[in-house]
């Protein structure tokens, strides 16, 4: 499952949502990225987070299809948010389920590298000394 | 013809807007295009180096040939996830 939104998501409710999908679920991986008040050496106040929409959900899908396809896991969701984001909240979420946990962390991690390749979606930084648009991410 | 031309990020700034429609000569590629772009917004120019095109939604190169009605995005590196 992907979604793109502004609202923030809530955790428990996507934890049962991707764990009632299968009684055969041995592991549960959670990667968040989270908004940091920093960035190199500057402070950050918030984030504002850009997107081509359609475009993004179509290579979210394809990564959810390839990361099915390439890892022996039973179900993937990721959320990613955009819009303005505040200083510890939730930015994307992925959650990877699979009988065995090995498979679940590599697709989580996976994915999450495939999303800052692939997914058209651009991070502001809102500083104090002005806004600066994110061009590189580690 | 004319396609679609879109702006994302910090493109949206030196082009001044969102989005614009682009005349253009029929069967022409994306990098022409690209040109043609650069010479009616000057300040956009320098930028357009370091952008990938999306054409209808799928990344192409610059030799991809355009169709009247072509939605192009220009696309800065990504910084999601």
């Amino acid at each position: 499952m992907i979604r793109i939104q502004y609202e923030p998501y809530d955790l428990s409710i996507e934890i049962n949502r991707i764990k009632a999908v299968s009684k055969s679920i041995g592991a549960l991986t959670i990667f968040e990225g989270i908004a940091r008040d920093f960035s190199n050496d500057h402070n950050v106040d918030r984030l504002d987070f850009e997107c081509y929409i359609e475009m993004a959900e179509n290579e979210l899908r394809k990564i959810e299809k390839q990361a099915k396809s390439k890892f022996d896991i039973i179900e993937l969701s990721i959320i990613h948010r955009i819009g303005t984001i505040d200083i510890g909240e939730g930015i994307v979420l992925i959650l990877a389920v699979a009988s065995h946990r090995a498979a679940a962390y590599e697709a989580s991690r996976w994915c999450i590298d495939e999303i800052k390749r692939s997914v058209p979606i651009w991070k502001k930084e809102c500083l104090s000394i002005g806004d600066i648009w994110v061009t590189a991410h580690p | 013809m004319k396609i679609k031309v879109l702006f994302f990020a910090y493109l949206k700034k030196y082009a001044a807007m969102e989005e614009m429609c682009l005349e253009v000569p029929s069967y022409i590629t994306l990098g022409k295009a690209k040109s043609i772009l650069a010479e009616s917004i000057p300040l956009l120019g320098p930028y357009l180096s370091n952008v990938k095109c999306a054409v209808n939604l799928e990344i192409v190169g610059e030799d991809a040939v355009l169709q009247n009605n072509d939605e192009v995005a220009m696309l800065p590196p990504y910084s999601g996830g």
